[in-house]
């Protein structure tokens, strides 16, 4: 490569001490048997690099490590659709299809038996990627709530569920506001949604509490779930049945419920909906603690 | 029990977030997000580059954690992906630099010009006390100098990577690394000098 520096060369004795100052991580005072004269030239030498320090360099914004994170989500979205799409299970099914045996009564059994590994496969993968896409919009409303809550004094958004005073004898409680977070910009409509959940309007539920109870989960510092996959159970709650608090979500079939901690992270609990001790579904009643209550 | 105690380390963070600590990664980005961003503006030459530079170099690091070797340290690691990021984000814009220097250089003839700071006798400014057009000034200079010069010199000086971790890193010999910093360091001296002498004239 020449681009006319490659002429320039430091004299020999200046290279030697620039060497050396290298060796030491730049810190003058570790050079060892230094004469006035080498002082002077490691000197000169380290005026002249320290003119590097004025280049002018701005701190990183709050929102270039949440704009990484997005960067590293979408990435992994991707992948995961590739994986989806080019499963080399799918494609051993595939070659299945293409075997000749001459007892046509053996090819029809294999073909039934690989038409329906292929449909088991095929509806585990779809249901893996659902699960993915899921986990990634719930990641992405938790930044949006991050981001929310800086620019709010730490408060999340929340709304009055009036429909859901019965469960609370008569008090009207409050829920995660994901809508105002999409409306604001803190996040996309698209994100409120679990693509599993077979269309309906939104597919999450969302942490739901008593102002007071909101109030002592800020107090404690706890941590605690905003959002999971549909509560399954609601209509029967409030419709005053006795619904098995246990009963998974059907979002992701048997793979579990995929849930947002207030820390960011997205785990999904395996398919019994008990996390940290609480059913997620209902409120147990207990005056004083503080229970996961998701509602939509 | 002191709070520094239990900091994990920089490759205790990436074993963790391959092991699917969510916090881990965002913790890592955190402790290097003002030294690696700083890295970058000085390489690629602005903030909006660099920042888009930095998100690169990070995915990058999220893709390649298993590859990591975790009984070597993190940061070289980091700055290397970052590096080699930076020299992709030149190629893709590549404006090739007109050297107002080599002419004078090429006065020498074919050969070398030896540059020797300590009888270059040349301003040097304290850098707490320079002005706004002073640091565009010094901005320009560095911007003037190649990227292969470029990102050698910064390694070196602000990350105070040795020569043959920078060897190791670029995937270069010894010698090259030594006589790059050289010609960096030459280079940088000679558009400052020019540059300040143009601007007394």
């Amino acid at each position: 490569m020449t681009d006319g520096f490659e002429h320039l060369k430091l004299s020999k004795a200046d290279a030697e001490m620039l060497d050396r100052l290298v060796d030491v991580g730049f810190e003058i005072d570790e050079l060892e048997y230094l004469t006035p004269e080498g002082k002077q030239r490691a000197q000169s030498i380290l005026a002249t690099l320290g003119i590097l320090n004025a280049y002018p360099v701005e701190d990183a914004s709050d929102t270039l490590i949440h704009a990484t994170l997005a960067r590293i989500d979408q990435y992994e979205t991707k992948r995961t659709a590739r994986l989806q799409i080019h499963s080399p299970e799918l494609e051993t099914t595939k070659r299945g299809f293409r075997i000749r045996m001459p007892d046509l009564m053996s090819v029809a059994a294999m073909v039934l038996i690989a038409v329906s590994v292929f449909l088991m496969i095929n509806k585990g993968a779809r249901e893996q990627s659902f699960q993915t896409e899921c986990a990634s919009n719930m990641a992405m409303v938790g930044r949006g709530l991050v981001s929310y809550a800086l620019d709010n004094e730490g408060e999340m958004p929340t709304t009055s569920v009036a429909s859901l005073g019965s469960l609370f004898g008569g008090v009207t409680p409050q829920r995660t506001d994901t809508e105002l977070l999409a409306k604001e910009g803190y996040c996309e409509h698209n994100h409120l949604h679990c693509p599993g959940h077979g269309g309906e309007s939104s597919g999450f539920s969302y942490q739901t509490q008593s102002a007071e109870m909101w109030n002592n989960i800020r107090s404690q510092g706890r941590l605690f779930i905003i959002i999971a996959d549909r509560n399954p159970i609601l209509n029967d709650l409030l419709e005053g049945g006795k619904p098995d608090p246990l009963t998974p979500s059907g979002n992701h079939g048997s793979l579990g419920q995929n849930h947002l901690r207030d820390d960011g992270s997205t785990p999904i609990s395996a398919a019994a909906p008990v996390v940290g001790g609480d059913m997620i579904w209902i409120l147990d009643g207990k005056k004083r603690g503080i229970d996961i209550f998701l509602t939509q | 029990m002191p709070a520094e105690t239990n900091k994990r380390t920089d490759e205790e963070l990436l074993t963790a977030h391959i092991e699917g600590d969510s916090g881990a990664f965002p913790e890592l980005m955190d402790r290097y997000k003002n030294d690696l961003l700083h890295f970058l503006i000085r390489f690629v030459g602005s903030t909006a580059a660099a920042e888009d530079v930095f998100q690169e170099a990070f995915l990058q690091v999220h893709i390649s954690a298993d590859t990591f070797d975790p009984t070597r340290r993190f940061k070289p690691w980091l700055f290397t992906i970052a590096a080699n990021k930076g020299r992709d984000w030149h190629r893709k814009h590549s404006k090739r630099t007109v050297m107002s220097l080599s002419q004078e250089i090429g006065g020498e003839g074919e050969g070398a010009r030896f540059v020797d700071l300590m009888e270059a006798d040349q301003e040097l400014p304290d850098a707490q006390l320079l002005d706004s057009e002073q640091k565009d000034s010094i901005r320009n200079a560095v911007d003037q100098l190649p990227s292969h010069l470029r990102e050698i010199l910064l390694l070196s000086y602000f990350q105070q990577m040795s020569y043959l971790q920078i060897a190791d890193s670029l995937q270069i010999p010894l010698g090259t690394v030594k006589s790059r910093l050289h010609a960096a360091v030459a280079a940088f001296s000679n558009v400052w000098t020019t540059a300040n002498s143009e601007e007394q004239v």
